[in-house]
Parts: structure tokens; C-alpha cells; sequence
């Protein structure tokens, strides 16, 4: 029963992510979207990792958080420069190319 | 019901909560604190599994660096004139109908398969450190030039130097 308990909680998590991206306006906001499904997956690499020998799943954990700081730090610079160069966050608006 | 296994429920519970109160808070600096109750109730959660290595990995990098991180974003790209740090939602009916439908498939799908109890094995940090540099040290040296690369990388492109912003 507590393993489907937890699988349930890191199904919960990808589907609110999804969800998040999906609803918000916001561009931050649908980073944290992002953030919430690479932790449901590390939550199901870890307890998957617990059920079997060898430490295989703790190792891809880590590596799914260092790739996941990168996404971060390249989202919010992103995020940042648009701002500067827009004036908004609000992901609709954004829907100009270059010199159009 | 032992009290590990009543700790592992209150704290599936709150990241339940938590993700769920994600979706419907209007401000966004609250919104921040839903997101930093998650994580902290995931590194607590690896703590619980036995995992101390990934549990402290993210409390450290991602309650504290990546929050932060967020915190900063935020301040410096949300207007006051559209309220108080305010979100706005939208595309909700498609949004909602996708997560439901999606968890409801996985949530059949976790019920139909049976799962073995397993060996419960406990990987110590020794094994960890030692997989890292011996049979993972490329996959290791790699996401070390990855991390280096995009900081740099961000920080060129959030930077504010005068010829290539353009106004």
C-alpha cells in the first residue's frame, strides 16, 4: 500500500506541473511548473532506487538536479532579458520575432 | 502503523497539499513559499528513504539556491500595476481537464500493477562517492562543464551591458 502511496504522489506532482504550465500566465510561475515535474520523476528515481540494490537511481537523481539548476538559471535569464526588453512576464504577450 | 510510516503520510500529505494550492494562489510571492514547502517536503521525504545525499543535495540546492534564485527573478520583473504581485490563469478548462485526465490514467496504472515489496537496500555514501568517480566520472566531469557553461552562459545573457540590449 505506502508504494502506491508514494508513485501516486509523484503522479500528483507531474500532473500539477503540467497543469501549472498549461493555466499560468506568468512565465515564472510556469518555471516552477517545470521545476515540479523533473521532482516528480527524481521522487520516483529515488524510491524505485530504495526497491532495488545498487545506487543507480540516487546517481541519476543528482544529475536530473544539476541539469534542472542549469534549466533554472537559463530560464530566469531568459525570463529577465524578455522582461528588459518587452516590459512584461505574461507569456501571451510574447509574440514578436526579431525585428518584426 | 509505525511512526515512520505515519511521518511518510503527513508529509505525503503536505506535498500533496502544497502542489495542489500551487495551482490555485493568486499572489506570487506566496506562490514562491508553496514551491519552497515542496521541496523542503521532498528532501525531507529523501531523508526518510534513506537517501541523506540526495535529501541534503536538495534542500541545499534547490530550497537554496533555486528559491532564491526565483526571488530575485521575480522582484525584478513584476510590475506593480497589475495588483500586488499578482498571477493571472488562464486556458483553465483545458488545464485542469489534462491534469486530471492525466493523473487518472497513472493512477490506474499504479493500481492495476502489482508491486513486490523489495529488498529495501540502503546505498551508503561511501558507494555513492565512490560510483561517482569511478563509473559515472565521465557523466560527473561532464555536468561539472555543463554547470560552469550555462552560469556563464546566463549570466551573459541577464547581464546589462550597454551594446547588445536593445531597446
Amino acid at each position: 500500500m505506502t508504494t502506491q502511496l508514494w508513485l501516486l504522489a509523484g503522479a500528483l506532482l507531474l500532473c500539477t506541473g503540467l497543469t501549472l504550465i498549461i493555466t499560468s500566465k506568468n512565465t515564472v510561475v510556469m518555471l516552477f511548473g517545470v521545476e515540479l515535474m523533473l521532482n516528480a520523476s527524481n521522487l520516483n528515481l529515488v524510491y524505485f532506487d530504495k526497491l532495488h540494490p545498487g545506487n543507480q537511481g540516487q546517481l541519476f537523481t543528482l544529475f536530473i538536479i544539476i541539469i534542472a539548476v542549469c534549466e533554472t538559471a537559463v530560464g530566469l535569464a531568459l525570463v529577465f532579458r524578455v522582461f528588459r526588453v518587452l516590459q512584461t512576464s505574461d507569456a501571451s504577450n510574447l509574440t514578436n520575432l526579431k525585428d518584426s | 502503523m509505525s511512526p515512520g510510516e505515519f511521518l511518510t503520510i503527513v508529509l505525503l500529505l503536505v506535498l500533496a497539499f502544497a502542489a495542489i494550492a500551487l495551482l490555485f494562489i493568486r499572489q506570487i510571492f506566496i506562490s514562491t513559499l508553496a514551491l519552497l514547502i515542496v521541496l523542503l517536503d521532498l528532501g525531507v521525504l529523501y531523508l526518510l528513504l534513506m537517501s541523506e545525499f540526495i535529501g541534503v543535495v536538495q534542500i541545499l540546492l534547490y530550497a537554496g539556491g533555486i528559491v532564491v534564485l526565483v526571488l530575485f527573478a521575480l522582484m525584478l520583473t513584476t510590475k506593480k500595476i497589475s495588483g500586488p504581485f499578482d498571477i493571472e490563469f488562464h486556458h483553465k478548462v483545458p488545464g485542469y481537464l489534462t491534469g486530471i485526465g492525466m493523473f487518472t490514467i497513472l493512477a490506474l496504472a499504479i493500481f492495476q500493477q502489482s508491486w513486490q515489496p523489495g529488498n529495501t537496500s540502503i546505498a551508503s555514501l561511501q558507494t555513492i562517492g565512490r560510483d561517482l568517480l569511478t563509473t559515472h566520472v565521465l557523466a560527473f566531469e561532464l555536468s561539472g562543464i555543463i554547470l560552469l557553461l550555462t552560469l556563464a552562459g546566463a549570466s551573459v545573457l541577464a547581464s546589462t551591458l550597454k551594446n547588445n540590449s536593445k531597446r
